[in-house]
């Protein structure tokens, strides 16, 4: 399997030596045969006609030999692309419509990937994030509470069991 | 000239391998040695030896290398591999199992029965 693959690579990277080298190989054949036609008596004219009748079609050996390398695969899919490539150009209406509406789902997809990989994906970055709280200051008669601000350290703590460090300024921007 | 005989699905790749496996040939001249060495029984259809070719040496059962042919004329020299070489002794040895049972189907006598 490693063999092929190395093979199929080899042979697509140096396309045109495999093309070059196949149809020079065929030619020496038929040429050799006509040689030996004429060694044994035929016209030179006769005998050059004679090898290319039995070889039969060089396309379609060439073709066979392309397909036992596993190149037609890649030829077929060429040609659909380019026929994919002609059929947009015709219709730049529908090709604009396609684009536009992959460009948008892209772009939706992406923001809203952003958004929860940011808010619920990773992980805030304290130590333990699920014992973190946010302290308030309440004032009950005024029925206010405001977050503390950095210069304003808690004014009274009840109810709180422990709190290992206070960290005023946000480690990261939001 | 003697009888041609068809060759039998399967075969041809077999007899490549033959034919190589004695010396380092061309495409001509596989077809020559196949002729040569089954006496002139079998007659490979030309334009399905280069197929065959290409498909064992994308196998890797042949290698295949450029090189001077007898009359001074670059062509391309095949040459059995290592892995061709254990294919060509596992395929014969298939063969002739396969050939010798229906030899000895074919020869039975009423009596034998």
């Amino acid at each position: 399997m490693f063999k092929r693959l190395r093979s199929l690579f080899g042979v697509l990277t140096r396309r045109r030596d495999f093309e070059d080298g196949m149809t020079e190989e065929l030619r020496f054949h038929i040429e050799q045969y006509a040689d030996d036609l004429v060694r044994s008596g035929m016209s030179p004219e006769k005998a050059a006609r004679h090898a290319r009748i039995e070889f039969g079609s060089l396309d379609s050996v060439k073709g066979d030999c392309r397909e036992e390398r596993g190149l037609h695969l890649f030829d077929e899919f060429r040609r659909e692309l380019s026929y994919a490539a002609r059929l947009l150009r015709k219709t730049p209406g529908f090709t604009a419509t396609a684009l536009l509406t992959l460009a948008v789902c892209l772009g939706a997809n992406l923001t809203i990937f952003a958004v929860i990989d940011s808010v619920l994906l990773r992980p805030l970055p304290f130590p333990e994030p699920e014992r973190l709280v946010t302290i308030f200051n309440t004032y009950p008669r005024r029925n206010v509470s405001s977050p503390l601000s950095s210069s304003e350290p808690p004014a009274k703590r009840r109810n709180v069991v422990t709190i290992n460090k206070i960290q005023t300024d946000p480690p990261f921007e939001f | 000239m003697a009888k041609t005989a068809e060759l039998l699905p399967g075969t041809l790749d077999m007899l490549i391998l033959k034919a190589v496996s004695l010396k380092p040939l061309h495409g001509y001249g596989v077809l020559l040695r196949i002729r040569q060495i089954s006496k002139d029984a079998l007659e490979i259809p030309q334009g399905s030896l280069y197929p065959a070719l290409y498909r064992l040496e994308h196998k890797d059962l042949i290698a295949s290398e450029w090189g001077q042919s007898e009359n001074n004329r670059r062509a391309k020299y095949y040459t059995l591999t290592a892995a061709g070489r254990r294919r060509l002794r596992d395929e014969t040895a298939g063969w002739n199992r396969l050939a010798s049972a229906i030899a000895a189907a074919l020869n039975t006598t009423p009596e034998e029965v």
